[in-house]
């Protein structure tokens, strides 16, 4: 599974940051970072979880 | 205004429902009947209904054509004035605004905070744990936000009884706060007053705290005018205040009503961070936020005139059918449990990470002490169909 944000929707809500701290922060100027690399099949179910409860709908799982 | 309006006895502007408790029957009647429905104002324009799901989503999802900037309120006002706030701004200037202060209530800078919150919840449950019989409003449940949120923003500790009086006077229509006509002006007035002279200490001497990355802030190169310092403050106080205390209020009646899932709570604390999403799904704090129509829109079969409000019925949403199962249940364990209850899209609400860890630390602190709110009336809900609010409630508190 790939992990695709839409960086023109993302506005830092940082609901991502809730579900899986681990693969998403937002930084300091309020900007999203994610995980770089693949994603550790541990975090999936968090992922998606993250999908799901994004109020913009910036991020998709592909694949 | 529309040319066909459909005829329907359901009256949202008609308090009674929302005061005595009966207002999710209400909705549910909307929701499967008339999931577009007409409602005259007795001194105003009038608005349009939505009480499903996949389409308060889709409004809420189309920001450039339902807008905030003609305010968010049932009533067609803006609670905090002629002045715009984050709320009440639309793209491209809303996402700027916004972003001065997300970074500082993400969920993990909201941790930063965790001593803060659990001190406060200490202190309340040490003052009532004492006591047979409390009314929770006033000793629990409204002193949390106000003494948590008051801190985050730089308000020191001593100052945040004064600002849970403004806010119940200048958010509150009911009666019961207003002293006199001229009681929200004045409270306004105050508030801001206040809020002008921290600002100044602020600026001269910098803390860890949202005013002063406020007066820091700068958005295209321009620091905020005082007015819009003052607008943001405003809706930070407004929207700490009056939600985190009904989500806790409205928890213990909640609980109340389904004794079986605090049995389980209790048989197994790791059950709380399930348990608050479907607090937040069950009470909805804020019942409703409205939108305003920036062009016509073809809807259903009907139109939706340009200047049209729209108000969305996060309450109905919450507990459709098509979405939750057995929605009229609390059920902690739900999942999913893609809920309404900070609201949803660009406008979802900013203070999610510090409600949440307010209520998660309050229940796990009931929990850990052995304490059981059980209600003893039915509750004394603020005359409003905007907010699910409650003034008093009478609880008996056993310790096991």
């Amino acid at each position: 599974m790939k992990l695709v944000v839409d960086w023109d929707l993302c506005e830092g809500h940082g609901q991502c940051e809730f579900a899986a701290p681990d693969v998403f922060s937002i930084n300091d100027n309020g900007d999203l970072e994610v995980l770089e690399g693949p994603l550790p099949g541990s975090e999936l179910a968090s992922v998606e979880q993250a999908v799901r409860r994004c109020p913009v709908r910036a991020l998709k799982l592909e694949g | 205004m529309t040319i066909t309006k459909p005829d329907s006895d359901i009256d949202l502007m008609d308090l009674a429902p929302f005061i005595d408790g009966t207002e999710n029957d209400l909705l549910a009647r909307l929701r499967a009947a008339e999931p577009l429905h007409w409602n005259t104002e007795p001194e105003g324009p009038g608005f349009w209904s939505l009480t499903r799901y996949s389409d308060i989503i889709e409004v809420v999802n189309d920001p450039l054509t339902f807008i905030n900037g003609e305010g968010t309120q049932i009533l067609s006002r803006k609670v905090e004035g002629g002045t715009s706030t984050v709320h009440n701004t639309d793209p491209p200037r809303h996402g700027k605004l916004r972003k001065l202060v997300t970074p500082h209530l993400r969920a993990v800078k909201i941790s930063e905070w965790h001593d803060v919150i659990a001190e406060a919840v200490d202190d309340i449950l040490d003052s009532v744990a004492e006591q047979n019989e409390i009314e929770l409003v006033s000793t629990v449940s409204a002193l949390l936000p106000i003494r948590v949120l008051g801190q985050v923003l730089g308000v020191p500790l001593e100052d945040c009884g004064l600002l849970l009086d403004w806010t119940n006077r200048v958010v509150s229509d009911d009666p019961e706060f207003m002293k006199g006509p001229d009681e929200k002006e004045r409270a306004r007035e105050e508030l801001f007053g206040y809020f002008r002279e921290l600002t100044a200490k602020r600026r001269a001497e910098p803390r860890n705290d949202i005013i002063s990355k406020l007066v820091a802030a700068e958005i295209d190169g321009e620091p905020l005018s005082w007015e819009d310092l003052a607008a943001y403050y405003f809706v930070l106080v407004g929207a700490g205040n009056e939600t985190t205390r009904n989500l806790i209020t409205g928890a213990v009646l909640a609980f109340d009503q389904f004794p079986d899932q605090w049995d389980a709570l209790v048989a197994d604390h790791s059950l709380l961070r399930p348990a608050i999403e479907e607090l937040l799904r069950f009470v909805t704090p804020i019942r409703a936020m409205r939108r305003t129509a920036a062009r016509d829109v073809e809807w259903q079969g009907t139109t939706i005139r340009e200047g049209d409000k729209v108000v969305l019925w996060f309450q109905a949403a919450n507990r459709d059918p098509e979405i939750f199962e057995d929605p009229d249940a609390l059920r902690i364990g739900r999942s999913p449990n893609d809920h309404l209850g900070f609201g949803w899209g660009i406008h979802a609400c900013m203070g999610s990470h510090l409600a949440r860890a307010e209520v998660t630390t309050f229940f796990q602190k009931v929990l850990e002490r052995g304490i059981r709110f059980r209600p003893l009336e039915e509750p004394d809900r603020l005359h409003t169909n905007q907010f699910h609010a409650f003034k008093r409630l009478r609880v008996a508190v056993e310790t096991s």
